[in-house]
């Protein structure tokens, strides 16, 4: 999974020590392209690190290379969609926070079922969103 | 002529012609029987004037024998035996006058009328005897012609008595099979009646199924069609939603009103719009039995301001008035539904009142019950509309001329039903009251209640 190499934004180690790194991962898995965007830009305005997956397989092949402090997914999406791509997560043992994203009422279900941290329906709003992101973290 | 005219023309003549078969075998079966009734009464009435007619003729016989032996000349014989005599031949005279004017099958008209005649030979014979034995001793030849003559009449009447029973037994025999094929045949039409009935409805029955089953895939589609529609509605108005906020916190940051205005405009239209997708999602969800509401304490004053908001954008502004919206009020209900039901009630209010109206919202809490009226200065609802304007697709009949499709009222007490609430009209004097009531969340609990329902 991780080459052992320390990143500024996790990796392996940060799923082995407790500390925080030094700036916060957000991983945005979303298939449509706009909602992905600005939602990414809102975080890296805010200071954060962005990565950006459009569906489940990417988002699993992201995750080879650094674990993300949070990740928003949304559950329809192509190719691998959202309930598969956390069950894999979970398989795999990352425990990171998770927050659903969504518009499906399947999201609630999904979200008690893998032991994810909320749901935040669509649409949403940005500030509400990044508040919640906050809040968990802050938990976790 | 279209086809179910034409289907109905050809439904109607075939009933028609079953009918008429039903009732014509029935009443040929009996007239026939009735025929055959008649005859043999016939038959039975010719024997009884035969009989008759043999009786006659042995008191005439018996008559004559008598005078002749109760002396040995007409001063000795006795004058009592001369008018039994006399009477008896009188007697056969009238019933063989009878017995000409009654009616007989033709197979023994023959043999009555010549036993008739030969009855009559005879009587004139015996007459004639009468007559010279009360004046002689009698004329040995009449006596012979007489016995001739009697035993001429006792033979035609054996003969039409074998013939009368021969043509009565065949009368009875005919009588019973006719009404046994009487019978039979107004079994066979009942028969053939229901059958046709029974195999009219079956039809009837199968395109009627085939129709249904026909109509509920349509509308099975077209709910499908519906729901997939509205879901690919969200994406989008996500999108607007999201780029309209982050303009909003650009406009913000400079100042400019109009922009700020513009923004918060476009956000409100996009969440209306969401809320219409979700209620036609919802009423999809209704009909497929699959709607699950998630309840957690809500606070009724944040779902009311976009609601107002959101009637502003999209009908101008209006006056409201709001009571009793205490901001730590809250209730055990799922948060979009409640979007839904205000959204819509206040709508309605804005919809059906005239421009410059106020309306009123009044919030109360009281026993573990939240109630939320609107109120409206329009013209109202009608006693007899108060339950049909919560049915589906029904519209007011004084509010045609406004538009509308009328699945809001309808969704919205469902909602409201199952978050354990409801929504009624209350009864005034002018203008509308809509009451939504729902549970109240004492606000104690910091756990999220979910409950699926």
């Amino acid at each position: 999974m991780s080459d052992g190499q320390a990143h500024s934004t996790g990796g392996v180690e940060s799923a082995l020590k407790p500390q925080q790194p030094a700036t916060v991962t957000v991983l945005v898995v979303e298939d449509e392209y706009a909602l992905r965007s600005l939602v990414a830009r809102y975080f890296r305005k805010r200071g954060y690190d962005v990565m950006e997956a459009a569906d489940g397989a990417q988002g699993i092949r992201l995750l080879q290379t650094s674990l993300p402090s949070i990740a928003l997914v949304d559950l329809l999406m192509p190719v691998m969609d959202g309930t598969e791509f956390v069950r894999r997560v979970r398989a795999l043992n990352h425990r990171f926070p998770i927050l659903l994203v969504s518009a499906s009422p399947e999201a609630f279900e999904a979200c008690e079922t893998f032991a994810c941290d909320g749901v935040v329906t669509k649409p949403f709003d940005i500030i509400k969103l990044a508040a919640k992101v906050e809040e968990v973290l802050k938990r976790a | 002529m279209n086809k179910r005219r034409r289907t109905l023309v050809f439904q109607s003549m075939a009933i028609g012609l079953v009918l008429l078969v039903a009732m014509v075998l029935p009443i040929s079966g009996l007239w026939m029987s009735n025929k055959a009734s008649q005859r043999l009464e016939h038959i039975v009435e010719a024997r009884d004037v035969a009989n008759g007619i043999d009786q006659s003729l042995a008191d005439s016989a018996v008559g004559l024998r008598e005078y002749e032996i109760s002396g040995t000349t007409p001063a000795t014989r006795d004058a009592g035996g001369l008018a039994l005599a006399k009477a008896g031949n009188a007697g056969l005279v009238r019933t063989l006058a009878n017995a000409r004017t009654i009616w007989v099958p033709t197979e023994v008209r023959g043999l009555l009328m010549n036993m008739v005649s030969v009855g009559e030979g005879y009587a004139v014979i015996t007459a004639r005897q009468i007559e010279s034995l009360s004046m002689s001793e009698g004329d040995p030849a009449l006596a012979r012609q007489g016995a001739v003559a009697r035993a001429a009449s006792l033979q035609a009447s054996v003969d039409f008595s074998t013939a009368a029973r021969q043509v009565s037994d065949e009368a009875i025999s005919a009588a019973t099979s006719a009404r046994h094929v009487s019978l039979g045949l107004a079994i066979a039409a009942a028969v053939f009646v229901a059958l046709c009935v029974g195999s009219f409805a079956a039809l009837q029955a199968v395109g009627n199924r085939k129709r249904l089953a026909v109509a509920e895939q349509t509308a099975e589609a077209r709910t499908q069609m519906v729901s997939l529609a509205s879901h690919e509605l969200r994406n989008p108005l996500a999108i607007v939603s999201l780029s309209a906020q982050m303009l909003e916190i650009e406009a913000e940051a400079t100042g400019n009103a109009d922009f700020i205005q513009m923004a918060h405009d476009t956000r409100t239209a996009a969440a209306r719009a969401d809320s219409l997708v979700a209620e036609l999602l919802d009423l999809s969800r209704i009909d497929a039995g699959r709607l699950h509401l998630r309840l957690e304490p809500v606070n009724l004053s944040a779902l009311l301001d976009p609601a107002i908001d959101a009637t502003r954008l999209h009908r101008g502004p209006r006056k409201f008035e709001c009571r009793g919206l205490d901001s730590d009020l809250q209730v055990l209900a799922d948060p979009a539904r409640v979007s839904i039901i205000l959204r819509n009630l206040v709508d309605n209010a804005v919809k059906y009142s005239p421009e410059g109206s106020t309306v009123l919202v009044e919030v109360r809490s009281n026993a573990g019950a939240v109630t939320v009226d609107v109120i409206d200065q329009g013209p109202g609802v009608a006693e007899d509309e108060q339950e049909r304007i919560f049915e589906r697709f029904q519209r007011s009949e004084r509010t045609l001329h406004i538009d509308g499709v009328g699945i809001g009222l309808y969704l919205s007490r469902e909602l409201a039903r199952r978050m354990k609430g409801d929504l009624k009209v209350i009864p005034t004097s002018t203008g509308a009251q809509f009451r939504l009531s729902l549970v109240s969340h004492t606000g104690v609990s910091t756990v999220r209640e979910t409950a699926i329902v």
